[in-house]
Parts: C-alpha cells; structure tokens; sequence
C-alpha cells in the first residue's frame, strides 16, 4: 500500500470544486477533502497538516488570502503547500497581496484549464495520474 | 437634502433669487424712469425764459398774446419730439390754487388746458413745488385726463428766490410701467435662463458621475458573477474529459471539447469589456500632475503580472535606469493604467520562452519609457490603423488572444490629455516597441 496524500480544496461554488475534486481523484494516491468556506478549511489544514492546500479567494467566512496568511503564521504552514486558485486575475491589489504570501502557484481560472491545475498538483505531490 | 429633493429646493431656490433680483431690478428701475423725467423736465424749464413768464397774467387774457404764443409753441414743440411724452405744461400758483399757464396740447384739442384754467385735483405735492421751490416727482394717479407719472419742476426767479412757475412732463402710466417692467424683467429673466443652464450642466455632470458608477458596478458584476461560473463550467467539463471509471461516445467527447472552446471564448470576451472599461473608467478623469517615481509605478506592475507572465513563459526585463528611483511629472493614474495596458499586451503577444524589456531614455523636453516585445507583432501594411480604435491586426484574430482593439486609441487619449504621446514600430513576426513619451515639466514648464 503506497502513501496516500491529502489534498485539501477550498471552493464556495459547488460546480467548480466538484470539478477539481474530480479532477484530483484520478489518482490512486490521494485523498481529497473539500470545503466551501475558508474557516473551516484553515481549522482542518492546522490541524490535520494536510500535503497540499488548494484556495479559492474569493470565499466565504474567510477568503482564500486570509487563510493562507494564517497558515503561513503557523510553525508548520511556513512552507506547507498552497495552490491559489483566484477569477480575479486583473486585479493588482490581490495578486500584489498574493505574491507576498508566497504560494505554491496561483492560477487564474478563466485562464487555464483543469490539466493544467491538477499536473501542477501531482507534480508538487510527486505523484502520477 | 438637495440630493433627496433636488427639484423642489432648487425650485424654491431659483424663486426666491428670482424675487430678490426682481425687487431691486425694480427699484432700480423705478429709480432710473423718475430721475431721466425730473431731468427732462429741468431741461424744459433751463430752456424757457422766466422774464416772458412774468409778462403773463395766468388768465384767458393770456390768448393771442406773443409771450403765450412762444411759450404754447415750445411746449408743443416738446411734446413733438418727445412722443413718449403725453403732455407738458406750465402751470402758476396764486391763492392757494395751481393754474395752468400753458400746456403742449393743441388748440383745437378739447383737452387742451386753457390759460388760467385751475387744476383743482392738484396733490399737496404738487404745491409743495411753489410753495418750497422743491423738484418732485408723482404718479401713478389718475386725474380728469387719465393715469399718469408727472415730474414737476420749479422756475426760479433768479432776483428773489421765489417760484414763478413749475414745468411739468406727463407719462402714460401705462407707458411707465412698461418700461419698468422691462427693466426689471431683463435681469430676471437673464438670472433664470444662466440658472437653468447650470442646472443642465449640473444634472448632465450628475448623469456622466452616475455612468461612470454605473460602469465601475458592471465591472464588478462581470468580475465575480460572470468569470467565476463560466470557469465552474468550463473546468467541470474539462474534469468530465477526464474522470476515471468514464467511458464517453466520441460524440459526447465532442460536445463537452465544444462547451470547454464556447466557455473560454465567453471568459475571453469578459476580459476583453473589463480591460476596456478599465481604460474608460479614468479616460473622463481631470489631468492631475504629480511628481511619480515611474521606476517604482514599473516594479509594481510588474509584480502583479509576474504570474501571467510565468504562465505564458515570458520574462520582463528592466535597463538600469527604471531599477532604481525615477521622478517623472505626470498624472499617475493614467499613466500607470497605459503602462499596464501596453506591459499586458506585450506579454500577451509574446512569443513562449522570450522577454519583454522596458527602458528608460531622456530626450531634450521629455521622458521616454519603451516597452519591447518579441511577439508577433503588426503588419506593416496595418500599422497606420492600429491606434484609429476597433482594430486588431489581422495576425492577431488568426491567433485568438484576447483584446478588443479599442484599448490602444484609450491609451493614445490618455496620453495625449497629459501632453504626451505613444507611438510603435513593429515588424512582424519579430516584436513590437512602444514608445510612451512624457513631457518634461518638472521645471514648471506646461506643455
């Protein structure tokens, strides 16, 4: 029995996670959990530390960039794992916001497709398809 | 509250300034019609000789005599070439009672005021010019004749003092009235028709605020409510592609690559009105100069492009001159909105694997910033039309990358409202480089 990897997906719009969390299962080695708000997404990453984090911004409770913060103030979320997923993608202010945070990558929804996110995401886990 | 009821408190407004002006348009005017019939009436009287007065008796014995007969000639002269004037007359004052000496009527008139003929609706007044030498002014009053305005004047006995005569000027009061009523109605109606036309200005600066509002809402709707669920679509469909466990017709297979193709066009077209409405959300802007650190405004940029950037494998690169602190005067935002027009073309058009290079150069009276790319740049043949708006070179269509073609006009208005200009050379299938030129009037030195 091969690692499994928890993938964590913070999504508000129910067609979009559906979609991704689709996409992430094709593979045998990972575990995919969602949420559609950011608080209860940030309490179960510290304290499940999952292997990857994938954040909607603009989500309810907490947005997507709130989240990262707090896990970048945690000891262990200094370097854990987060994929930004984001539809604002013109705006200056969220991406200024979002550079500083230092994510794994940042995608920009209506720019690329769902190959695109999940070779990303394999490719962080080390893990194939 | 003028926002809540603007009609009303502009209404009550415009009325009680249109009162205002109309009252002391009115005394004014008033004021003006008195003085310019005492004065007429000073001038008849400078012009009679006071000696042929004292020759007459003031009764019917006055007829046919030479000085009656020069003096009826004068007043009827008078009358003549003032028409306005409805009568003049000369009138004296012996026991108590105001007599006619002579007026401007004609003889054979039946309104004619005979010599001697006692004017017994006289006011006190009226006396008061005999009996105090004073100069007044009456009306309007109504007597046998008719509704007048009268202005009466004294003539003076140069040897003692006394008061031989008084000549008087008569004005319809019709007339009177029409004249003040013009006077006055000038103003005011010139204060309503100024006041109306700052409303217009007023409510049409109003209107352009609230599409401008109305523009930067939309802007937000297509952002959060129109990317978000196409992209849902679009990546629940590509995820349908490739699900495991799914056997899908190539017929199926088909439909879903053709929602994924619709979706991205639509997502594609969104971005389009959002860069548009961008540039236009500041084009009606007031110029406002600034001294801006241009090399820091460039690094911003940057940063947040950085990650469309990485995406489509293009580096910016900046010259020595743009990495440190660079003052230019000039008007931020538009500045800052043109760059990151051009910087996000030249990204967009670029070549996988090449840069784009911004630079700095200094000319006599101005500052140059030039953005280059290695993309697939412009055809010769269409350079001329690419800034006219509503264009994109026909290499550009073929290739599908997003853009609308009105952005470089924007960004050629937004320089050139800050005395700049942009300008490109681009040979095709090598790059593209812009060139955004700014004044130099750091030393006060307007265009």
């Amino acid at each position: 029995m091969s690692t499994v990897y928890t993938i964590v997906v913070a999504e508000d719009d129910s067609l979009m996670r559906g979609a991704v969390v689709n996409a992430l299962s094709k593979s045998k080695s990972v575990s995919v959990v969602q949420f559609d708000n950011g608080a209860d997404a940030l309490s179960f990453v510290l304290s499940k530390k999952p292997e990857l984090v994938m954040l909607d911004v603009a989500l309810p409770k907490l947005d997507g960039i709130s989240v990262l913060r707090k896990i970048r103030e945690d000891e262990w979320g200094k370097d854990a794992a987060v994929i930004l997923l984001t539809s604002l993608g013109d705006s200056e202010i969220v991406m200024k916001e979002v550079a500083k945070l230092n994510p794994a990558y940042c995608f920009m929804k209506d720019r690329v497709g769902i190959d695109e996110v999940v070779a990303k995401a394999y490719a962080i886990l080390c893990v194939s398809a | 509250m003028i926002r809540k009821y603007p009609i009303i408190v502009l209404s009550i407004l415009l009325v009680l300034c249109e009162v205002c002006i109309g009252f002391f348009a009115y005394q004014n005017a008033s004021k003006v019609e008195q003085r310019s019939l005492i004065e007429r009436s000073r001038t008849i009287a400078a012009a009679l000789d006071a000696h042929e007065i004292l020759e007459l008796s003031g009764s019917e014995l006055d007829y046919g005599t030479t000085p009656y007969l020069e003096l009826k000639n004068k007043l009827m002269k008078v009358a003549e070439v003032n028409p306005d004037i409805t009568s003049a007359y000369v009138t004296g004052y012996r026991n108590g009672d105001i007599f006619f000496f002579a007026d401007s009527v004609a003889s054979s008139d039946v309104d004619e005021a005979t010599p001697g003929l006692v004017y017994d609706e006289a006011t006190d007044l009226f006396r008061s010019v005999f009996l105090e030498g004073v100069t007044m002014f009456e009306g309007p009053i109504s007597d046998r004749w008719g509704s007048w305005v009268s202005a009466i004047v004294p003539i003076i006995n140069e040897a003692n003092g006394s008061v031989i005569a008084s000549v008087g000027l008569d004005i319809e009061s019709s007339i009177y009235r029409r004249r003040i009523a013009m006077a006055t109605a000038v103003p005011v109606l010139a204060f309503g028709v100024v006041f109306l036309i700052g409303l217009v200005a007023v409510i049409r600066y109003q209107k352009n605020k609230e599409m401008l509002t109305l523009r930067a809402k939309f802007v937000s709707i297509a952002s959060h409510e129109l990317r978000s669920p196409v992209s849902g679509v679009v990546w629940a469909a590509e995820s349908l592609l490739t699900q495991r466990g799914v056997t899908l017709t190539s017929a199926a297979r088909e439909t879903i690559a053709q929602i994924v193709r619709t979706g991205r066009q639509v997502l594609r077209t969104v971005n389009d009105i959002l860069d548009l409405a961008k540039l236009q959300g500041i084009q009606h802007k007031a110029v406002s100069f600034d001294e801006i650190d241009v090399g820091q405004l460039i690094r911003e940029l940057m940063d947040s492009l950085a990650l469309v950037a990485t995406e489509r494998k293009v580096s910016i690169k900046t010259d020595q001159a743009l990495s440190g602190k660079l003052i230019i005067t000039c008007d931020k935002e538009k500045t800052q909105r043109v760059l990151s027009n051009i910087l996000t073309n030249a990204i967009k058009y670029s070549r996988p694997n090449t840069e784009v290079r911004i630079a700095y150069s200094r000319k006599p009276h101005a500052h140059v910033i030039s953005i280059r790319d290695s993309g697939v740049g412009i055809p010769q043949a269409e350079q001329e039309r690419v800034m006219a708006g509503g264009f994109r070179a026909s290499n550009v269509e073929r290739s599908l990358i997003e853009g609308s073609g009105f952005g470089l006009q924007l960004v050629k208005e937004l320089m050139v409202s800050q005395g700049g200009s942009v300008r490109f050379e681009s040979t095709e299938n090598i790059g593209t480089t812009f060139f955004i030129e700014l004044k130099d009037i750091s030393r006060g030195e307007l265009y």
